[in-house]
């Protein structure tokens, strides 16, 4: 059978510095007409490349299409110069893209009208006045109000999201067949993600355009994608549908994936990481590229060369050497031996409070930069943090996480109220007096690439603040010490000399933790400290802080924009929107009974990893956008998104109540 | 150790091109004939002998003789002294002034940043030659060590403005905030972190400096407000030389040709040296 676009055997390489490295290797997929399929991996796995590679635009040199065919309609592109007329016609024809970054995508010096119509003048060969009609009719189309008048607008002049629907339109100008959707929504908000793919998912069901989602999100594809291929190391390891792929998955790879994955819906039971890192395409191995972290591994799998693709049923294939009998057997060995006890509860003592926090700028205007007015990023926050809990702090961009997280540790001079360290007020202290009780509370950042100092060494970098603190007094103790600190965030003491880029972004993560560990502190402020790592390594920092907080009895404020995992790790979550907490409970009353609309809206947003659970779901998708502080509504700041809001919602802002037991909601409903 | 080997990445990606292996060739050569002049010379480079003055090029002096006599490749060599010792140790004072400027205006912004950054502003605004000559007609009485410190300070205001701005960069990064988070005191911020992350940029810079400072030397040179008379500058030589250029060609365009030899080697190597360390500006060579 023939199918619209095929890619088969498809190889690429790139010439570095330390020879040619493999992206790609021999990756075949294909897709229908009107169908929608999953390409997901992790960073490197080549699921980017390999789209790219097929369109021909990856940079030659150092890129290098070794072998393949890339069939669309049964054409083969590859036997095309890459400048050749018919490529460009494919381009942004035939097949629209977009892109990960709506920031970067578009240019900024033109018009949003002009980068619509020049796509369509292009491919449909319109005249101004017709492409000008059918660039208004796009926009409509992806849901841009007023969209005539927005037409000689610039891209900053709209959010990240409407940004991500002016691609979109772009994509659509040249009425593609095909859409390739490059993580879409990675750079944009939970509510406003499931607006852009349920816009993709419409619109590929109206049209009848194949849409090709690469994503690492899990949930996203179990949401939407019929079919399935997951990649790993620039192969394909799996693919079927996606109900074969999330119910009975085949290769150790893909079944660690779905393990790895806090679900919103699943109880509170230890995560299983994968372990080690994903191979750079630097030093591919000789066999299986999963085989050193695959728990099943044989030696066979060490040195048989890559697995051939095996039909396991009917459309479903698998690339391993190992039959599935003797995984289950040893799968049901390996789950007996994991501990699946509950998280310790936490204590009643309160080792950090904020009353009243508020954080607010002064805007300044003119020649003489007189203040203007205030800029109000966090506004009354109020919450208490016990020995050894976690709170979860959960909101969207601009909703004042970070600003919480940076104002409790005394970063910032603009805050105001009170922040109880124990019994003293931190933010009424001099940073004199201050700085030698900062040893106390800690904190773990985002980046774990520019989070670490580039020219020390990983144990200067996590021994620096011993000796300062007169916490060892020689340099036995000293060394010592940072060898019991490595160890307790499992990496190797002989690593110790290493200075911080040769280690993965999991390896870095740890010696943060480690950093922040050194000074015996009560409190941790982890700022979004797993975003920026890889799925598969995700889950072994989340259950490296589970196992921390038991053994040392820290407390955690775990800020993050991941509802799944915040649920996941947290005791408590407060749910944050626009500087206010919303709605602040336990993290099973916040899944099962969420109170605040928008707690509610969140909660609908978050895909969940598993198609069968994501159809039984009520769809209500939010509308709107997280408005700019600059532009918070009066009232309650979410009365403008909220179809329950009343005059009392914009007239008046809702002070938190507790309308259950420990469970409070700032909203007039209540 | 990655330390080491991503020092070796640099040097591997500075020398992999052809030109910035010609360029530090050159830099070389000049280097070892201004260590060695001594022994690679039979003569001295100040005695004088007036009967055998401004003869060409003969098997005894290569280069000829000048209007006293002296052997034209010896002046020279000696005269590379000079350029190199001036190029450097100039280089050297300017850098250490403004790193130090750059780093407490970095670190510390506000107020202190705004004075001293419209004191440099100034500064910038008058072409460094000109500040030279000022400098030097003031302060410098023809001494080696005088000519040194005047074109020092006046390439200053370059090593502080890049020095603030890079400090201004590395100084919101997260391990910057880590540190204050530690509760570190500002010495070791600083020193410990901010500098060894600031210093590269400085580095080129400095590299592309000695053959500016050197081409300002030897202006001053010709025009007289350099190292006094007998000092062997290529400056003053080809001030010297230039009134008798169609008599003795060799005279004037040898050390013309040594000057722009030398500066076009730090130069190149200094460009080269941006583009080994920073990749993304890789293509301007």
């Amino acid at each position: 059978m023939e199918h619209f676009w095929e890619i088969n055997k498809l190889s690429v390489s790139y010439k570095t510095m330390d020879g040619m490295t493999k992206a790609v290797d021999q990756v075949s997929l294909y897709v229908d007409r009107g169908e929608t399929i999953g390409i997901v991996g992790e960073s490197g796995s080549g699921k980017s490349q390999t789209q790219l590679a097929a369109l021909q635009l990856i940079p030659v040199p150092p890129g290098r299409i070794d072998e393949g065919e890339v069939l669309l309609s049964g054409r083969n592109l590859l036997s095309f110069s890459r400048k050749s007329r018919e490529m460009r016609e494919v381009r942004g024809g035939q097949i629209g893209m977009i892109f990960q970054e709506p920031m970067t995508s578009l240019n900024p010096v033109k018009t949003i009208g002009a980068q619509i119509m020049e796509s369509i003048t292009l491919h449909r060969g319109l005249a101004k006045e017709q492409a000008r009609k059918e660039a208004v009719a796009l926009l409509e189309k992806v849901g841009i109000l007023d969209a005539e008048s927005r037409l000689s607008d610039y891209p900053h002049q709209f959010s990240g999201g409407m940004r991500q629907r002016i691609m979109i339109a772009i994509a659509l100008a040249g009425d593609p067949e095909m859409i390739i959707a490059d993580e879409p929504t990675t750079a944009l908000d939970v509510t406003t993600q499931a607006q852009i793919l349920e816009l993709l998912h419409q619109l590929s069901v109206e049209k009848h355009i194949a849409l090709v989602l690469i994503t690492h999100n899990l949930g996203i594809v179990a949401r939407y994608a019929s079919r399935i291929y997951v990649m790993y190391a620039g192969n394909v390891v799996e693919t079927g549908t996606a109900e074969e792929i999330f119910h009975q998955p085949v290769h150790p790879y893909t079944k660690g994936l779905l393990k790895a994955v806090p679900r919103l819906d699943s109880e509170d039971e230890r995560l299983t990481p994968i372990d080690g890192v994903p191979p750079s395409p630097a030093n591919r191995q000789k066999g299986c590229q999963f085989a050193p972290r695959c728990r099943y591994a044989t030696e066979a799998c060490l040195d048989g060369g890559i697995p051939p693709m095996q039909e396991i049923a009917p459309g479903h294939f698998a690339a391993c050497h190992l039959s599935s009998v003797r995984q289950t057997a040893a799968t049901a060995e390996q789950e007996k031996q994991e501990n699946k006890k509950p998280k310790p509860a936490p204590g009643e003592e309160a080792v950090l409070r904020a009353e009243d926090l508020c954080v607010s700028f002064a805007v300044r205007k003119g020649l003489l930069m007189r203040e203007s007015g205030r800029l109000e990023v966090l506004r009354n926050v109020n919450f208490t943090l016990h020995k050894g809990e976690t709170l979860g702090l959960v909101g969207e961009s601009g909703c004042g996480k970070t600003t919480t997280a940076k104002a409790v540790l005394k970063l910032l001079n603009e805050a105001t109220g009170k922040v109880w360290l124990g019994d003293q007020d931190l933010l009424a202290m001099p940073e004199r007096t201050f700085k030698k009780q900062r040893r106390r509370i800690q904190m773990i950042f985002q980046d774990p690439y520019s989070s670490l100092d580039p020219r020390m060494t990983a144990g200067g970098i996590v021994g620096e603040p011993l000796f300062p603190y007169g916490l060892v007094k020689t340099r036995q103790e000293y060394d010592k010490r940072v060898d019991e600190l490595f160890r307790l965030v499992g990496l190797e003491p002989s690593m110790r000399d290493r200075v911080a880029h040769e280690f993965s972004g999991g390896q870095r993560q740890r010696i943060g933790i480690a950093r922040a560990l050194a000074t015996n502190p009560d409190i941790l402020i982890c700022d979004e400290p797993i975003s920026a790592l890889d799925v598969s390594i995700q889950a072994q920092i989340i259950n490296l802080l589970e196992d921390l907080q038991e053994e040392l009895g820290l407390s955690y404020l775990f800020v993050a924009h991941d509802l799944s995992v915040v649920k996941h790790i947290s005791h408590r979550v407060a749910v944050m929107y626009l500087g206010t907490i919303v709605e602040i409970t336990s993290s099973r009353d916040l899944y099962l009974d969420p109170l605040h609309p928008y707690t509610r809206a969140l909660m609908q947003a978050v895909p969940i990893p598993d198609p069968s659970a994501e159809k039984q779901r009520e769809q209500v998708i939010l509308g709107g956008e997280v408005p700019s502080i600059l532009r918070r509504p009066e009232g309650c700041p979410f009365s403008n998104r909220c179809s329950h809001a009343t005059d009392l919602c914009r007239k008046e802002q809702p002070q938190p109540k507790e309308v259950k037991e420990k469970h409070f909601v700032a909203c007039h409903l209540y | 150790m990655k330390q080491r080997s991503r020092f070796s990445y640099t040097m591997k990606a500075l020398f992999s091109r052809p030109l910035v292996v010609a360029a530090a060739i050159i830099v070389l050569l000049f280097l070892l004939a201004a260590i060695f002049a001594p022994f690679l010379s039979p003569y001295d480079p100040y005695e004088t002998d007036i009967t055998g003055a401004l003869k060409g090029p003969t098997a005894a002096h290569i280069l000829g003789t000048d209007k006293l006599g002296r052997d034209i490749a010896t002046r020279l060599m000696y005269g590379a002294r000079t350029s190199l010792l001036i190029g450097f140790a100039s280089v050297m004072i300017s850098a250490l002034i403004g790193v130090l400027i750059g780093l407490v205006c970095g670190f510390y912004g506000g107020i202190v940043n705004e004075i001293l950054s419209r004191v440099v502003d100034a500064l910038m605004s008058i072409p460094n030659i000109m500040l030279a000559m000022a400098l030097s007609m003031m302060f410098s009485s023809g001494t080696i060590v005088g000519l040194m410190i005047v074109l020092g300070l006046a390439t200053v205001p370059t090593y502080a403005r890049i020095m603030a701005a890079e400090v201004m960069r590395i100084r919101d990064s997260d391990f910057m905030v880590a540190e204050k988070v530690l509760g570190m005191s500002s010495a070791r911020k600083i020193f410990s972190h901010l500098l060894p992350n600031c210093i590269s940029p400085i580095l080129v810079v400095l590299t592309a400096n000695i053959g500016t400072t050197i081409l300002c030397e030897s202006s001053l040179n010709f025009l007289g407000l350099g190292v006094a008379a007998p000092t062997a500058s290529w400056g003053g030589m080809v001030n010297e030389a230039y009134m008798m250029m169609m008599l003795t060609p060799a005279y004037a365009l040898a050390p013309g040709l040594c000057i722009m030899l030398l500066v076009l080697g730090f130069n190149i190597l200094g460009d080269g040296l941006r583009d080994a360390i920073d990749p993304r500006l890789r293509g301007t060579l």
